[in-house]
């Protein structure tokens, strides 16, 4: 019962910004309301028993990517006219397409049987999945730890200033 | 100790894929359908962390991670890019994007 009343609060501190998101026209309010929402996202993989991807969420989303936003909204900001709000089109058209997919995703759901598997309650997982990357999943580890060098070189060759 | 059924994860994250849809469609600005895009990303490993409580083989928060790092790659290379556009156009305003038209 306790866990149903967090995980209904957490669910409310994700949709609540969410929503606040799809209106606002403000992009460093809906920055900040999407790290709130990251914040939730992590709460949830508490309660998930998913520790080690809570703290990967708060370190590279809530503490990386999000800022990493901010700092794209201040380097590309119009000094004076436009500021830092951003214009909708196609309103209606677009919340039509999402509403229908939304309606098709939960129909699937709950066409589909969940009653599998038995809930997995492990204790030290940071040891496990810390042994897995070095084991089962080393070539993909080793490769993701390349692909993030060139993206991060690549990124930074593109985004330096030109001299001319 | 009641359990939260699995299926409440799986709507909260259809929920969060939704809201990152409709904002790539109507968001102008190319920050904001960035924005999006990382919404999108976040609900498939929801959906990964949500299944992989049922898996004992602890495969499904791996790949999530995988995930992660990929969203993180994107989002440099993507913000990169967008500071290009600006320099470019003097705006992030995707449809003003139209020099191949016509």
């Amino acid at each position: 019962m306790t866990l149903n009343i967090l995980f209904f609060a957490f669910a409310a501190m994700i949709v609540v910004p969410l929503i606040y998101l799809l209106i606002t026209k403000n992009i460093i309010r809906a920055a900040f309301a999407f790290a709130i929402s990251l914040l939730g996202m992590a709460a949830i993989y508490v309660l998930l028993n998913a520790e080690f991807m809570a703290v990967v969420q708060i370190l590279i989303y809530a503490g990386g990517i999000v800022v990493l936003l901010i700092f794209g909204v201040m380097l590309t900001k119009r000094s004076g006219d436009e500021g830092v709000f951003t214009a909708h089109h196609q309103v209606i058209p677009g919340v039509l397409v999402s509403l229908a997919f939304f309606v098709l995703l939960t129909q699937s759901i709950f066409d589909v049987n969940l009653a599998w598997g038995e809930e997995v309650t492990s204790t030290d997982q940071v040891k496990q999945i810390g042994v897995l990357y070095l084991t089962d999943h080393l070539i993909a580890f080793e490769l993701i730890a390349f692909l993030l060098l060139m993206a991060l070189v690549g990124a930074a060759f593109l985004a330096k200033k030109s001299d001319q | 100790m009641m359990a939260i059924p699995l299926i409440y994860y799986l709507l909260l994250s259809a929920f969060i894929f939704c809201v990152g849809l409709a904002i790539i469609l109507i968001k102008k600005n190319g920050v904001f359908v960035l924005l999006g895009i990382e919404l999108i990303l976040n609900a498939a490993n929801l959906n990964l962390v949500a299944f992989s409580k049922f898996d004992p083989t602890l495969d499904g928060q791996v790949f999530a991670v995988f995930s992660v790092v990929l969203a993180a790659a994107e989002a440099a290379i993507a913000l990169a890019i967008l500071l290009n556009i600006y320099k470019q156009y003097r705006s992030t305003n995707l449809d003003e994007l139209n020099q191949l038209k016509n």
